[in-house]
C-alpha cells in the first residue's frame, strides 16, 4: 500500500498553524470528489483527477494514480465539531452530522453546468446531543442519523430538500456510534457504547423496528460496513477486534470470524470495499495505534481472510478517525484516509507485485 | 429503586424519554469553618454502614481511630420543581415523580388527616377525580371475551365504593364535565385567534392543543417557537383542579387548603403539570391538584387493599346519586354533583380536533346571511397512519377550504408537526445553529410545483404517545393471562407450549403498548358514549352557571362563548387558562468526555 496523496490540512481560520482533527472523509460516489469533516466545522471538497502512470505528476512508479485539489471549503454554520459525513447515491447532496446535534442538507445552487457554491437547503434537528452518524440509503430515499442521545432517527427524503420523519429508535442502551444501510435492501444498521450491534427494518404492521441484536464486542462498537454483496457485516470495535458476521437468515446474522491481534488500540473505522482480488472483495480497519490494515476476503466453505497489506503510522503518531474505499469503477483499490492531525490521506493498494 | 405497578415511559418505542443528564447544580455553602480544618487539601469520604457519606481529612484519620469523625455530607436532592426548570431531563425524571406523587403518598396523606377532628380546620376533604381514559383501562383489564363486558360505567360505580368504603374517600368525579369545560373554553380560543390571525397576528394559528403535559414540556425545552402556537387552555386535570379547589370549596364553604385533590390519569407526565407553578395557590400555599396517580398505581392501590374490581357492587348499572355535601356546612344536596361521563364523539384522547371542527361548522352556518346555509363538508386523509390524520373543512359550492386541522400523535409525528408548523408558519424552528444552517435555503431550492391545496394548518390536535391517551404511559398492561393457565389447552388439558413450539406471543412477554390492547381499551371507551344522561346543551346550561358564580359575573344571557364585563374575564383568564414558558438548556455535551 502506498500513499499515493496527502490533502491540505484542516485548519481553524482564526488560528493558523493551530490543527483540528479531521472526523470523516466521503467519496462522492458519482463524480470524481472526494469530502472530508473536521472539527474546525469545515467541509472540505477535493476534485481528483487520474494521472496516467509514471507522469511527472506521480513520480512512483506504482501505475495510474490520484492527483488532488482543494475545490472548496464550506463553513458549514455547525456551531460544533462536523463529525460525520454522508453522500447520497445520486452524488447531488451530501449531508453532515454535528456536534451541535443537527444534520444539514447540503446541495450545490446553480445549474449542473455552473459552479455553484454549496449551500444548507435543509437542517434535520430532533437529536438532543452530538450526532455522531448519517447514512443515505441505497436508493437514496432515506436518511439516517445517530446521536450520543441514544437514538436512531430514520428520515424519509422528500422533494423540495424537504424531509419527515419515520421512526425515533431508542433501543440502544447507549451512545450510538454509527449507523450503515445494506447495499440493496431497506435494512439499517446500528452499532454503539454499550456493544451491540443493532439491525432495523421498517416493519410494515407497524413502525421501525429492531429485528436483531449483534451481541459479541466486548467493548464499544465504533464503526460497521456491509460487504458489497450485503450478506455479510464488519465491525470494529474498542476491544481491538474487528468481527465478521454472516446473514444467515432474513434478519438473522451469526459471527463467523473474529479477526484478532492485528491492533493494538481501539478500531475507529471500518469499510469494506469491492476490491481488486478476492470473491468477497476488501476490508481496511483503522485504529487509534496508527494503522491502517487491508485485508482480503474470500469464501471457500466458510469465510477466509487473510492481510494483504497495512500501512504503519499512517497519520503518524496520531489516531486514524475514518477509512473509506472509493467507490467508482476502476478505482477500487483506492482508500482515503483521515486523523487527529487533521490531515485526509489517500492510498493507493497495489495488486499483483 | 421500584416502580410502581405500571411500567415506565423509557420502556416504549415511540415515547419521550428522559436524557443522559440531569443538570441540577449542587449547592455548596460557605460556611465558616473553624480551625483544624485548613489542611483541606486532601480530603477522603467514607461511607458508614447507614449509607451516610462522611468527609475525612487524611491527617485527621491517622490520627483518630478509623472511621471516627468527620463531617457528614448531606444528600444532594433533585425536587420535581427541579425538574421543571430545567431541561437536561426531556420529560420525567421518574423516580422523582414516583416519590413525590404516589398512592403510598396519598395513604400517608389519609392516615394523617385522619388523625384530626373531623369539624378541626386541620381536617381535610379528600376529592378523587379520575379521567375516563384511565376508566376505559381499567375496565378493559377486568373484561374477558367470554362475559359481557365491563363499562366505564360500571368501573366508576366499582371505584366510587372503593374509595368510599375501604378509604373513606365520599367525593370521587370523573374529569368529563372538567373537559367539557376545557372543550368550550379551548374553542373559545381558537375564535379568539382566528380573529387575531386576520387581522395579521402572528403566531396566532395554527393553534395547537395542550392538554398533553409531555408535549408541552417538549416543547417548552426544545422548540420553545412552538409555545405561542399552544392552546393557552388549562387541560381538564387543571380545570378539575379550578372546579374542586375554587368552585365546590367555596359552595362547601372551604378554603382551598381545606381539600385534598387527587387525580386518577392515564399519564405520568400529568404529575408535572400538577407541579406546575402557575396551578399553586401562594395564599392558600396549595395546588389546584395536590397529588396525581396513574391508572397503574390506582390499581396497586386496590390490591395492595385487597380490592378486586372485577367483582361488581350494588347498582352499578344505573348514574350515581347525588353527592351530599359534607357535614356541618352549609348548600343543598345539589351542591356536590357534577354531570357525570359525558362523551365527546372524536378521539379517545379528548376529542380537541372534533370540538373544533363542529364549533368552525356551527359558526359556519350562523355566520351565513343564507335562509339554509350549506353545510361545510369534511374530508379526512391519513398520513402514514391513524396517528397522523389531516382534517379538512370545504365549502361544498365555492371549493374554498374553510378550515384544517390535524391529528398528531406520538414522538415520531410531533416531530413532523413540528417541522411543518414551523414551515407554515415561518418561523424557525430548533436552536440556533440550525437557523444559521438553512440560510441559503431560499435559493437553494426550486420548488416544485405540487398539486393539491396549499392551505395551511388551522389546528393540531398533539398527544406524546403513539395512539394517543388511551395508551397513556400510565396505563395498565395489557391483561395478564396469569388467571387463566395458560399451560391448560382450550380443552383444560396440560400443555407445555414451549415443548410444542407454539407461540404464545399475543399474550405472554408481548411489548406493552401492544397494538391490539390499545384498539380493546378504545373500544371500551367508546362502549356507552350513547347513553348519556344529559345532553350537551344542558351540561352547557350547568358550565355557563358555574362560569357566573366562579367569575362572579351576573350578566343577563350569558353562553360560554360571550363575554363578561373585564373583571370577570379576568378571573375567567386565571381559572381556565395558563401560561407556558421557554426553558433554556444549559447542558453543554461536550463537557461529557469521551
Amino acid at each position: 500500500m502506498s500513499l499515493v496523496s496527502e490533502l491540505p490540512v484542516h485548519r481553524s481560520a482564526s488560528q493558523t498553524g493551530h490543527q483540528d482533527r479531521a472526523w470523516a472523509i466521503a467519496w462522492n460516489p458519482t463524480k470524481p470528489l472526494l469530502a472530508s469533516c473536521s472539527a474546525d466545522k469545515t467541509v472540505r471538497l477535493y476534485n481528483y483527477r487520474i494521472t496516467p502512470p509514471s507522469s511527472e505528476d506521480e513520480p512512483s512508479s506504482y501505475g495510474e494514480g490520484l492527483k488532488f485539489e482543494l475545490n472548496t471549503s464550506i463553513a458549514t454554520g455547525h456551531a460544533k465539531t462536523v463529525r460525520a459525513l454522508a453522500w447520497s447515491p445520486s452524488g447531488n447532496t451530501l449531508a453532515t452530522g454535528s456536534f451541535d446535534s443537527n444534520v444539514g442538507i447540503w446541495q450545490q445552487v446553480g445549474g449542473e453546468d455552473e459552479e455553484g457554491a454549496w449551500e444548507c437547503v435543509s437542517s434535520l434537528e430532533g437529536h438532543e446531543t452530538e450526532c455522531k452518524g448519517v447514512a443515505y440509503s441505497a436508493s437514496g430515499t432515506l436518511l439516517a442519523s445517530c446521536s450520543r442521545d441514544k437514538s436512531v432517527w430514520v428520515w424519509e427524503v422528500l422533494p423540495d430538500a424537504d424531509f419527515e420523519c419515520m421512526g425515533v429508535l431508542m433501543e440502544h442502551s447507549q451512545d450510538v456510534k454509527s449507523v450503515a444501510w445494506h447495499p440493496r435492501e431497506e435494512i439499517l444498521a446500528s452499532c454503539s457504547y454499550d456493544d451491540t450491534i443493532r439491525i432495523w427494518i421498517d416493519d410494515p404492521q407497524d413502525d421501525w423496528d429492531c429485528v436483531a441484536i449483534l451481541r459479541g464486542h466486548t467493548s464499544t462498537v465504533w464503526s460497521i460496513s456491509f460487504s458489497p454483496d450485503g450478506d455479510y457485516i464488519a465491525s470494529g470495535s474498542d476491544d481491538r477486534t474487528v468481527r465478521i458476521w454472516k446473514r444467515v437468515t432474513q434478519y438473522k446474522w451469526d459471527c463467523v470470524q473474529v479477526l484478532e491481534g492485528y491492533h493494538d488500540r481501539t478500531i475507529f473505522s471500518v469499510a469494506w470495499g469491492e476490491g481488486k482480488l478476492g470473491s468477497l472483495g476488501w476490508i481496511a480497519s483503522a485504529s487509534s495505534d496508527g494503522q491502517i490494515i487491508v485485508y482480503q476476503v474470500n469464501v471457500k466453505g466458510g469465510i477466509e481472510v487473510r492481510v494483504l497489506t497495512k500501512a504503519m503510522s499512517a497519520h503518524d503518531v496520531y489516531d486514524v478517525n475514518c477509512i473509506a474505499w472509493c467507490p467508482r469503477k476502476g478505482l477500487e483499490n483506492y482508500l482515503a484516509s483521515c486523523g487527529d492531525d487533521g490531515s485526509v490521506r489517500v492510498w493507493k493498494v497495489q495488486v499483483g507485485k | 429503586m421500584a416502580f410502581s405497578g405500571a411500567l415506565t415511559l423509557t420502556d416504549l418505542n415511540d415515547y419521550i424519554t428522559p436524557s443522559q443528564s440531569c443538570i441540577k447544580p449542587v449547592e455548596i455553602k460557605n460556611v465558616p469553618t473553624g480551625e483544624g480544618d485548613t489542611a483541606a487539601a486532601t480530603t477522603q469520604i467514607r461511607v458508614d454502614q447507614d449509607g451516610s457519606y462522611y468527609e475525612v481529612s487524611v491527617s485527621d484519620s491517622t490520627g483518630n481511630k478509623p472511621g471516627a469523625g468527620g463531617k457528614r455530607l448531606e444528600t444532594a436532592q433533585v425536587s420535581l420543581n427541579d425538574c421543571l426548570a430545567c431541561s437536561g431531563c426531556i420529560t420525567s425524571a421518574e423516580s422523582v415523580l414516583i416519590t413525590m406523587q404516589s398512592h403510598v403518598q396519598v395513604l400517608d396523606f389519609l392516615a394523617e388527616n385522619a388523625t384530626h377532628d373531623p369539624m378541626s380546620q386541620k381536617r381535610k376533604i379528600p376529592i378523587v377525580s379520575i379521567a375516563p381514559q384511565s376508566l376505559a383501562s381499567l375496565a378493559a383489564s377486568v373484561s374477558s371475551p367470554s362475559t359481557t363486558p365491563v363499562t366505564p360505567r360500571q368501573m366508576l360505580h366499582r371505584i366510587e365504593t372503593f374509595f368510599s368504603q375501604v378509604l373513606g374517600i365520599d367525593y370521587v368525579y370523573d374529569t368529563t364535565f372538567a373537559r367539557h369545560i376545557s372543550l368550550l373554553e379551548h374553542a373559545r380560543e381558537f375564535f379568539e385567534r382566528k380573529v387575531q390571525s386576520v387581522s395579521g397576528t402572528k403566531g396566532a394559528l395554527p393553534m395547537i392543543s395542550s392538554a398533553c403535559p409531555g408535549w408541552v414540556c417538549y416543547a417548552e425545552k426544545t422548540h420553545s417557537e412552538m409555545l405561542c402556537f399552544i392552546s393557552r387552555t388549562k387541560s381538564p386535570q387543571q380545570v378539575m383542579g379550578t372546579i374542586v379547589k375554587s368552585w365546590l370549596a367555596s359552595k362547601w364553604s372551604k378554603n382551598p387548603d381545606q381539600i385534598y385533590h387527587v387525580a386518577v390519569m392515564p399519564c405520568y407526565d400529568k404529575k408535572l403539570e400538577a407541579s406546575r407553578q402557575d396551578f399553586y395557590n401562594d395564599i392558600f400555599s396549595t395546588r389546584d391538584v395536590d397529588c396525581v396517580i396513574t391508572t397503574g398505581e390506582l390499581e396497586l392501590l386496590m390490591k395492595e387493599k385487597s380490592w378486586d374490581v372485577s367483582v361488581p357492587v350494588v347498582n352499578e348499572l344505573v348514574p350515581t346519586l347525588p353527592r351530599t355535601p359534607p357535614p356541618g356546612k352549609s348548600g343543598t344536596d345539589s351542591d356536590a354533583a357534577l354531570p357525570q361521563l359525558i362523551s365527546h364523539p372524536g378521539t379517545s384522547s379528548g376529542s380537541y380536533l372534533h370540538t373544533i371542527i363542529e364549533a368552525v361548522r356551527t359558526r359556519h352556518r350562523l355566520d351565513s346571511s343564507r335562509q339554509d346555509p350549506p353545510d361545510l363538508e369534511l374530508s379526512v386523509k391519513a398520513l402514514r397512519s391513524a396517528d397522523y390524520e389531516e382534517y379538512t373543512l370545504t365549502d361544498k359550492e365555492t371549493r374554498r377550504v374553510v378550515f384544517k386541522g390535524a391529528k398528531c400523535y406520538g414522538f415520531r409525528n410531533l416531530q413532523n408537526i413540528v417541522r411543518r408548523v414551523g414551515k407554515e408558519a415561518g418561523v424557525q424552528t430548533g436552536k440556533g445553529a440550525a437557523g444559521r444552517l438553512v440560510g441559503g435555503r431560499a435559493r437553494a431550492v426550486k420548488k416544485t410545483t405540487g398539486g393539491g391545496d396549499d392551505a395551511n394548518l388551522d389546528y393540531v390536535e398533539v398527544m406524546a404517545c403513539p395512539g394517543g391517551c388511551i395508551n397513556g404511559g400510565g396505563q395498565l398492561k395489557r391483561r395478564e393471562l396469569t388467571k387463566v393457565d395458560t399451560r391448560k389447552d382450550s380443552e383444560g388439558y396440560q400443555r407445555d407450549w414451549n415443548d410444542t413450539g407454539v407461540n404464545l406471543g399475543s399474550g405472554l412477554g408481548a411489548r406493552w403498548g401492544d397494538k391490539e390492547w390499545t384498539k380493546e381499551v378504545e373500544r371500551v371507551y367508546w362502549t356507552e358514549r350513547d347513553l348519556d344522561v344529559q345532553t350537551h346543551a344542558e351540561i352547557n346550561v350547568f358550565a355557563v352557571n358555574m362560569l357566573r358564580e366562579t367569575c362572579q359575573c351576573d350578566a343577563p344571557g350569558l353562553s360560554w362563548s360571550g363575554s363578561m364585563d373585564e373583571k370577570a374575564e379576568a378571573r375567567r383568564r386565571t381559572l381556565f387558562r395558563t401560561e407556558y414558558r421557554a426553558v433554556e438548556s444549559g447542558v453543554d455535551g461536550l463537557l461529557v468526555k469521551w
